[in-house]
């Protein structure tokens, strides 16, 4: 049987390559098609369709960077040597030791040539795990016109010189959990733990606290095709998977804190199920309709609210229209009575804008349609909120 | 400050093993060991902070209601030793004022101090169980030499465990605490055993110590 199974697997895989294989000799090539491959079950698969697809997920196809100069001069070369020298961890354990020096070496010049190429960016511990991922994935040259892309856009707010923008997004967990389970959001806010416990999860798109470097490869994917802030929506699902465990026992911050943080280290996390899950909860509850709850939660809890919440908003929300409800779990429990009129409106909103989405969705997809989305925007966030 | 050596001096006091290549902590992460002290068991928590001076905004609020902390430099890179009075700023001011009475007890710690420091007729303990019941913490080296820590009566080098329980005889002898309320903070000079590449002498680290209370 588990030989059936795995042939069946194996057999399912090879019709997707040839399926994505398809995708990418189209004139033009079908990049909504190659989104929907790297959502669906198993992503991409492996990393030599990895470095075909991924820069059009991207849109770095036929892009050229000239590699900069003297990056070891960067003012923030020492940090990145530091957190690059102890990064042995992150590499695959039966490598060579030369070849890891190898690597941390592209590692750290990797870093360093994205900084240089944008003074604008500021350097945080994590941001070299994403680095790695794709050094790993995709070699030292296209990394660096992947991680380029990926800095301006993707990880653009996490770069800020402080961080609040970073805190502002981890904000919207609250909300995302509060439409599942209310339950647990109180119980949350009574242990006073806070959303730090989720820091590393984000800015590192979890390649901190996964151990598999083929299940970060294919958590990217799904990032990399998605809405800049899937990663939360990821989170949330984390969180409410392991609902039951944070509230058995005693409300008290330690130990609520300690249950989170490690919540996203089992080696057992269901990956495909939480992707999906995701997937779902982001169509159900996008982005403009958790904005207001989250910047309340923000201001309740951090009193410097320096931040335009709004201008934020607008800038991540996009209509994106890739993401589908993969309803690939029958035990699916998604309270559908209670959205339908949400979802309704969405649709509609997403049919009109349909055409103006597709069109920019061959581009960087989510990014770019955000900076189009500015006008609409607003509009449909009263629509949704009442 | 960044790469001083906090989540390994947290591994070894939770798991008591050295941890080579030890990784940057993002945001805050937790450790805990029960410890027994006089025949009671008590739990002891502890926060450990992201080393990176943009965390920072995020890791302050993890500093309320703490009874007591250890500032931690590496004794390799004065830049470290430097930012000390800015992080102890900030354990100044976090801590809560209204129940806490913040006196700073000093120690310039590494393994070759380790004599030296017990003659030190110090002001350290109070009631502040917690910190006392540190049982010993590893000053340890971490990065370039890649070395586990060991123990000092074993050797030459500057490396040891350190057995706080030491520093608890000795504040059971202090009498110049008076209420019971004050919080404890050390100062370790991490990576003692990298004593060739020293940038910082402990002298200065004391009479930093000293001049902070």
């Amino acid at each position: 049987k588990l030989t059936m199974s795995k042939n069946a697997v194996k057999s399912r895989h090879r019709s997707k390559e040839a399926a994505i294989l398809k995708a990418l000799c189209k004139v033009p090539v079908d990049v909504v098609q190659l989104r929907k491959f790297a959502i669906a079950p198993d992503g991409l698969l492996n990393n030599d369709i990895r470095r075909q697809v991924w820069p059009y997920l991207l849109n770095t196809v036929r892009q050229e960077l000239d590699k900069p100069q003297n990056v070891r001069s960067h003012r923030e070369c020492q940090q990145v040597l530091l957190d690059v020298n102890r990064s042995g961890k992150r590499f695959p354990p039966d490598l060579p030791e030369d070849r890891i020096t190898e690597l941390q070496d592209q590692l750290t010049d990797l870093i360093l040539s994205v900084l240089t190429l944008h003074p604008e960016l500021n350097y945080y511990q994590g941001y070299h795990d994403i680095c790695i991922t794709f050094l790993l994935a995709c070699g030292p040259d296209l990394s660096l016109l992947l991680v380029d892309r990926l800095s301006t856009h993707h990880l653009r707010d996490f770069m800020d010189p402080t961080m609040n923008s970073t805190t502002h997004i981890l904000n919207y967990l609250i909300p995302i959990l509060n439409k599942s389970n209310p339950e647990l959001v109180e119980y949350i806010a009574k242990s006073e733990v806070g959303t730090t416990f989720a820091i590393s999860w984000l800015i590192t798109w979890y390649s901190y606290v996964l151990r598999n470097q083929s299940d970060i490869e294919r958590l990217y994917d799904f990032f990399l095709s998605c809405n800049p802030l899937m990663p939360i929506y990821f989170a949330a699902q984390i969180v409410l998977l392991n609902s039951s465990q944070i509230m058995t026992g005693e409300c008290e911050m330690s130990r609520v804190y300690q249950v989170l943080l490690q919540s996203a280290r089992q080696p057992t996390l269901p990956l495909e199920y939480l992707i999906s899950k995701s997937s779902d909860s982001f169509i159900l509850f996008p982005p403009s309709s958790l904005a207001r709850e989250a910047a309340q939660y923000y201001k309740n809890n951090l009193a410097v609210s320096t931040f335009c919440d709004y201008a934020l908003v607008a800038r991540h929300e996009t209509p994106d229209v890739v993401l589908r409800r993969r309803g690939i779990y029958p035990d699916d429990k998604l309270p559908k009575k209670q959205e339908a009129p949400v979802v309704s409106l969405k649709q509609s909103y997403w049919n009109a804008s349909r055409t103006a989405a597709l069109a920019v969705s061959g581009a960087v997809g989510a990014v770019v349609v955000a900076a189009s989305s500015l006008d609409w925007l607003p509009d449909f966030d009263l629509l949704v909120l009442p | 400050d960044m790469g001083v050596g906090k989540s390994c001096l947290l591994h070894q006091f939770t798991e008591k093993k050295f941890m080579a290549d030890c990784p940057h902590t993002i945001g805050v992460e937790f450790g805990t060991r029960i410890i027994e002290v006089s025949g009671q068991k008590i739990k002891l928590q502890i926060w450990d902070t992201a080393g990176q001076e943009r965390f920072r905004a995020v890791t302050r609020s993890y500093y309320r209601g703490a009874a007591g902390a250890l500032m931690v430099y590496d004794i390799t890179r004065r830049s470290t030793y430097n930012h000390l009075s800015s992080w102890l700023t900030d354990a100044r001011n976090l801590t809560n004022p209204n129940t806490v009475k913040f006196s700073i007890n000093k120690y310039t710690i590494t393994g070759e101090q380790y004599r030296v420091m017990k003659e030190i007729p110090a002001v350290i303990w109070s009631h502040m169980v917690p910190v006392q019941v540190v049982a010993e913490l590893t000053v340890s080296t971490v990065g370039n030499t890649g070395t586990s820590p060991v123990p000092l009566e074993s050797s030459t080098r500057t490396a040891g465990v350190l057995s706080l329980e030491d520093i608890l005889s000795l504040g059971k002898t202090d009498n110049s605490s008076d209420s019971g309320e004050e919080d404890v903070i050390f100062l370790i000079g991490n990576k003692g055993d990298l004593d060739a590449q020293r940038d910082v002498t402990y002298e200065e680290a004391k009479q930093f110590a000293d001049e902070n209370g």
